[in-house]
């Protein structure tokens, strides 16, 4: 797949296990003149705004037109996509030139997902938010993508394969296991991942794992 | 079927949602121009493959007066609906008469009417003069079983009658587009200067096992053109010839023709082309004739997969090809097919890492299906091809990809060209993102 350089616009507000994290720090942002810094160095046209939930960021049309200005194409949000439910935020960032979100989800159902988080209603707002983003770009004839992103620790292991096919059952394409530091993910974790997608045509992928399910292995390439 | 003065003909068109049947178009315009008929009265209903097959008999069974002959054109993706549709319309009147015809039925008529047994006859080639002599043999009485080019159901038995060529001259073929109640959509239009194909490829069965190219006239082509064009709120159609480009005297005559549509804002679409002979030139006439948008393959990198499905393959000429599109301001989308004899998972990643490279606008994944007609078709056996034996026949399995191979390549290679498209480009109008 094609390769996505990422630019951090700050730190926090990206959903996490409060398990893992009780006390998150608050959310910090970079300023545009870092960002604009960053995207200079990124080779290629293809880049993910990350490590900060970006509709929290004061800033964010003034980030999208830095990107696009910086000869950028394939723009990427990771967010948990609560905010695109609000009216205009969907249609808002399409108009400015974002086409791709990658959406961070803990948990299949609602309740294990907000209690994983820490934030009620953020699974439901999850969802909401995919779908305005769809919806909007269906009504502007905007090629988009959605992809998924499942932080898996200890504490949420057991619901990867549920959250991937939640993730996949929204329109997610491709869906990435970010295993916690010092946590290894299950084989059977995987292959139950894999599968979920699978069969609701998404691709999961483990980025850097020991077990890495990458694209285009053949029969039986699964390490 | 008893001799009578007047048949009643439905040729129903079932088409891919958007789109509307061209085949049963043809076949409505000879009918209506053949002498020896008697009076006919035909109706040409359309649906699409989204329509529940319950509800195409039904609007079938309500056609009033009703149909003596049904006619039916069948292709890989269309064929479970009109084959269901047939069981019914043919259980609530068994007294009509079902003619098929079309890349699905042709090749394997025999298979066909044997496997559907509300199916009276099928068209093994071309259908228009096969059709208008089904119907004179039946008005008068005749066996249609007799008609060459045709393969009947006589009682019990399955007859064929003898062999009918091609078509010579096209230009006697009624155009389509003469028929008033010929109703042009645009977007969803598509029109042909030419049947057969240049190219031999063990995939598909355009060219019908031969390389010979039957054009229409020029004045055909450019009256069907202008009734194409000329439709109120026409603004985009598209050309079926499975090359565009077939030579580039022809592409100057196309863009010729073309160009004064395109001055007024009508585009084509989707048009085939052989890219790896698109240099600055034919892409100018391809710019100058209103295209917007091409497709091509190359569906394949593998060395092993082009010699199997003989195809040639030049990576430099096919990436100046592209090239030269893009810079007359063309869209490009190339096809990749996934399960092609020799290709391994490898060699199917090397050909979409190939096309990525290019930066085309769209990357088009498919699974081969295993069509009938075709040279994988008759040697499928030899190559060790599993393929599902119901229409649209996709692929199961080969030698070098098991099936659960097949299934991940076509996940994970659409994901990736999902990827691809979801772009802004830097070029569009005004400067801002599109």
């Amino acid at each position: 797949m094609l390769e996505f350089a990422e630019v951090s616009i700050g730190r926090g507000g990206l959903p996490s296990c409060v398990r893992c994290h009780p006390a998150p720090q608050p959310p910090r942002f970079a300023s545009d003149a870092e960002i604009a810094e960053a995207l200079r160095g990124v080779a290629g046209v293809n880049v993910t705004f990350a490590d900060a939930e970006p509709f929290a960021h004061p800033h964010l049309p003034q980030l999208i037109r830095l990107a696009v200005s910086a000869g950028m194409q394939r723009i990427r949000l990771r967010t948990d996509a609560g905010a695109l439910a609000s009216p205009n935020n969907a249609a808002g960032v399409i108009a400015a030139g974002v086409r791709q979100i990658e959406v961070v989800l803990l948990a299949g159902e609602a309740g294990a997902g907000d209690a994983l988080s820490g934030r009620p209603g953020l699974f439901a707002a999850a969802l909401a938010g995919i779908s305005a983003f769809t919806e909007a770009a269906r009504a502007v004839g905007a090629r988009v993508a959605v992809l998924g992103r499942v932080p898996v620790c200890r504490h949420s292991e057991a619901g990867v394969a549920s959250a991937v096919e939640v993730l996949a059952s929204a329109g997610a394409v491709s869906i990435d296991l970010v295993a916690a530091p010092g946590h290894e993910l299950g084989r059977g974790t995987l292959d139950a991942a894999r599968d979920a997608a699978m069969v609701h045509g998404a691709w999961v992928r483990h980025p850097g794992g020991g077990t890495a399910i990458e694209p285009w292995a053949g029969a039986g390439e699964t390490a | 079927m008893k001799r009578r003065e007047r048949v009643v003909i439905a040729l129903v068109g079932v088409s891919a949602p958007g789109y509307r049947s061209l085949a049963t178009a043809y076949l409505r315009q000879t009918l209506r121009h053949d002498p020896r008929l008697p009076e006919t009265w035909i109706t040409n209903p359309q649906f699409t493959t989204a329509v529940d097959p319950w509800w195409i008999a039904y609007r079938l069974l309500e056609i009033d007066p009703a149909p003596d002959v049904f006619g039916f054109s069948v292709m890989c993706f269309n064929a479970r609906t009109v084959y269901e549709t047939i069981r019914i319309v043919k259980r609530a009147r068994p007294d009509a008469y079902v003619v098929v015809g079309g890349p699905e039925a042709g090749p394997q008529a025999e298979h066909v009417l044997g496997a559907y047994e509300g199916i009276d006859a099928v068209v093994t080639g071309e259908g228009e003069y096969a059709l208008c002599d089904i119907v004179h043999s039946l008005t008068r009485g005749g066996d249609p079983g007799s008609v060459p080019g045709v393969v009947a159901r006589d009682g019990n038995a399955i007859v064929a009658g003898p062999h009918r060529p091609l078509i010579d001259d096209l230009d006697a073929v009624p155009s389509p587009f003469a028929d008033p109640d010929m109703l042009a959509t645009d977007g969803s239009a598509y029109l042909e200067t030419y049947r057969g194909c240049p190219h031999r490829c063990a995939y598909c069965y355009e060219g019908k096992g031969s390389t010979r190219i039957r054009s229409f006239g020029w004045d055909r082509i450019a009256s069907d053109i202008a009734a194409l064009a000329g439709t109120p709120g026409m603004r985009s159609f598209s050309f079926i010839d499975p090359v565009f480009n077939l030579t580039r005297e022809r592409l100057g005559r196309l863009a010729d023709l073309m160009e004064p549509w395109a001055r007024r804002g009508v585009r084509l679409h989707t048009i085939e082309v052989d890219i790896e002979r698109i240099d600055a030139e034919e892409a100018a006439l391809l710019a100058r004739a209103g295209v917007a948008s091409v497709e091509t393959g190359p569906q394949t990198v593998g060395t092993a997969a082009l010699t199997e499905c003989r195809r040639a393959f030049d990576p430099d000429r096919f990436a100046a090809g592209v090239d030269a599109c893009r810079r007359a301001g063309i869209a490009v989308e190339c096809d990749l097919i996934i399960g092609l004899p020799g290709d391994t998972a490898d060699s199917v990643k090397d050909a979409y890492d190939f096309v990525s490279s290019l930066d085309p606008d769209t990357i088009q994944l498919s699974t081969l299906h295993v069509l009938p007609g075709t040279d994988l078709w008759n040697r499928a056996e030899e190559l060790g091809l599993l393929f599902d034996p119901e229409p649209p026949h996709e692929l199961i399995a080969t030698p070098d990809l098991a099936y659960a191979d097949l299934r991940q390549l076509e996940v994970s290679g659409n994901a990736a060209a999902r990827i691809h498209h979801a772009r802004i480009r830097p070029s569009s109008p005004g400067g801002g993102p599109s």
